[in-house]
């Protein structure tokens, strides 16, 4: 083989690596960067959610439905609502049931008119957030696995990306609109250089988050094979354990009155709480766990303080964050960052805009690897059949998941509320969406295909935008009055979006494909 | 006689074939043995050290793989991995 300098071996390990697990790194970054608003997109997805208000009571309130609905449960949990939830929730695993995961009942709690509601069965925003680490439908160990592996593509693809740059700034401010290839070169150097730190933060904080599906080597040997002993001995894993009572003497006993526990609690905490764990309510054995809002530091995973407290509401422990050593705060601050549990709204969207940057970068690498490509093909006047595989994949892939999203959107209004194993249905019509993408571009040519899925991506959006208005009690124009934020937002964000997908649909639609220009000198030496 | 062998296999896609496989596989293979011994010998507590192997491991695996694509050789790069696999496998078994 030819020896290759070393710039020009990352340029090419860039290019194909990229293009090996670039559509998938594309559905994972989208789906991903859905996921920063999980929770608004669960909230939106539950419209008979929308009108509930919170009072300063409401945790009290909870608690008390709780103890008529479940008096003798195992465990109640009463998560009180923040500024990516408007709804109360409560949750208890009822006495006679197994206590085991996804055991146990959850509840929408309207603490205005004191009732329990159970909204549509609905994935929500969880939908994109599992998809984006463990796709759907493939054994959870292989899809993690595998989008762990993607993850590391990505993480030497950005390495050889930076490599492969020798200009790394200069290009940054270079764009060249309107050249063909050198333009979605430019757009591709740019939306990645400009969230450079963003994207290795996001890669290399994935990779920490997979890391024990991935690299489970070093704890097994430490260890001898019981990585229990692990999550226990370090710091970072204890405050996931849920605590558990103990079993041993489970005889009913009064609790404190809700109220005062709640007076106590707040009186403890600078941030308002968050949620109430209780363990074994109602018993001489019960084990309160109150949990503040908002973070600390992030060097302790964004947690804020929690209270213990007996049933009797005796305060036995605060437990505040606890210093750390520096491995584990490394690994705290990237996961931290990388899952933002403890981000506000401005924070929030920075991330969003980034994560889009992210997914608008790995789009024009693989529009990039076509068009330079396509100007090779030109010249031999037809288009060969692996380059016609690579333009259908990249139609499906990425104006095509975007159909599926909002498919999946779409798909939570229209179908019956009552209908049987309704969750499943959402994902199916997303999957459905989603291959209609990968059909369609095949009996189409290139230019079409993506013009028709443009298209269908802004209708599709602008449609859900006036469908809330005609059929949901908060749409764009009067979520704001009634202080619906959330809905608000997401009714804009698809306008924008729908925006976007227009501007790309006109933009391609009048596009005359790039000549390069003569230059005089040339002109005069061709003549000659 | 390294270079008559790598004459004799250089086909365009074997080459390649063997980077791709150098790269994901026997990256793969030396980031583990690396990170299992790191685990064992890394000077902290073990829980520490288990974790501070696991933050490193990203960082080798992504030069393993960079190196697969920038070496010259791919075959003399394939020797430079047995040994060091070789080395580090028995440190696994040892410590």
């Amino acid at each position: 083989m030819k020896a290759r300098s070393f710039r020009q071996a990352n340029a090419w390990l860039h290019t194909w690596s990229g293009l090996l697990v670039g559509w998938l790194l594309y559905a994972i970054f989208l789906t991903g960067t859905l996921s920063f608003f999980n929770d608004e997109i669960s909230v939106w997805m539950k419209p008979e959610q929308h009108s509930f208000v919170s009072d300063q009571y409401s945790a009290e309130k909870a608690l008390s439905a709780l103890n008529r609905l479940a008096p003798d449960a195992q465990r109640w949990r009463v998560t009180l609502p923040s500024s990516r939830d408007n709804a109360t929730h409560i949750y208890y695993v009822a006495s006679d049931e197994k206590d085991e995961r996804g055991a146990g009942t959850s509840l929408a709690f309207n603490p205005q008119i004191d009732k329990t509601l159970t909204p549509r069965e609905t994935r929500g925003g969880n939908f994109f957030y599992r998809f984006h680490f463990q796709l759907y439908g493939v054994p959870v160990f292989a899809a993690r696995w595998l989008v762990a592996l993607a993850t590391m593509f990505m993480f030497v693809a950005i390495i050889s990306g930076v490599i492969t740059h020798k200009k790394i700034f200069k290009d940054f401010f270079t764009f060249r609109p309107a050249k063909g290839q050198r333009s979605w070169l430019d757009a591709h150097n740019a939306t990645a250089v400009l969230a450079l730190p963003f994207h290795l933060m996001i890669t290399y904080s994935g990779l920490l988050l997979l890391m024990l599906v991935f690299m489970p080597y070093g704890i097994d040997k430490a260890y001898d094979g019981k990585s229990r002993e692990f999550f226990n001995e370090n710091e970072v894993f204890q405050n996931r354990m849920a605590s558990r009572a103990s079993t041993a003497e489970i005889k009913p006993a009064t609790m404190m009155p809700f109220a005062q526990l709640i007076e106590d609690a707040n009186s403890h905490l600078q941030r308002p709480i968050s949620s109430i764990l209780i363990q074994q309510p109602n018993t001489a054995a019960s084990h309160i766990e109150i949990r503040e809002s908002g973070a600390n530091s992030i060097i302790n995973r964004g947690q804020g303080s929690r209270l213990i407290y007996s049933g009797k509401g005796q305060l036995l422990e605060k437990i505040n964050a606890q210093p750390l050593a520096i491995s584990s705060a490394i690994y705290n601050v990237f996961t931290s960052l990388h899952l933002i549990r403890f981000a506000d709204a401005p924070l929030r969207w920075l991330f969003f805009i980034s994560g889009w940057l992210g997914t608008a970068m790995v789009a024009t690498g693989l529009i990039l690897w076509v068009s330079k490509r396509q100007n090779q093909s030109k010249k031999l006047d037809k288009i060969p059949k692996n380059l016609r595989v690579i333009h259908i994949l990249n139609v499906g892939t990425i104006t095509g998941l975007g159909i599926a999203c909002v498919g999946f959107l779409w798909a939570n209004r229209l179908l019956p509320v009552d209908l049987m194993q309704r969750a499943t249905w959402e994902i199916n019509i997303f999957l459905l969406f989603w291959l209609a993408c990968f059909i369609h571009p095949i009996f189409r040519n290139h230019k079409q295909a993506w013009l028709d899925q443009l298209l269908a991506l802004a209708l599709l959006c602008i449609g859900l935008v006036f469908y809330n208005v005609f059929f949901s009690a908060y749409h764009l124009f009067n979520s704001m009055q009634a202080g619906q934020w959330i809905v608000f937002s997401f009714d804009c964000t698809l306008l924008i979006f729908a925006f976007l997908s227009y501007w790309g649909f006109y933009t391609i639609k009048n596009h005359q494909p790039f000549v390069r220009k003569l230059t005089a000198k040339k002109q005069a030496r061709l003549a000659t | 006689m390294l270079i008559k062998l790598s004459a004799g296999l250089s086909n365009k896609y074997l080459d390649l074939i063997s980077r791709g496989v150098f790269a994901v596989f026997g990256g793969l293979l030396l980031t583990a043995l690396i990170t299992v011994n790191l685990s064992v010998l890394l000077p902290f507590e073990r829980a520490q050290a288990v974790m501070s192997a696991l933050l490193l491991s990203f960082f080798i695996y992504a030069v393993v793989a960079i190196w697969a694509f920038c070496c010259v050789c791919i075959w003399r790069a394939w020797l430079f991995l047995s040994a060091a696999c070789a080395l580090t496998g028995i440190g696994a078994w040892l410590f």
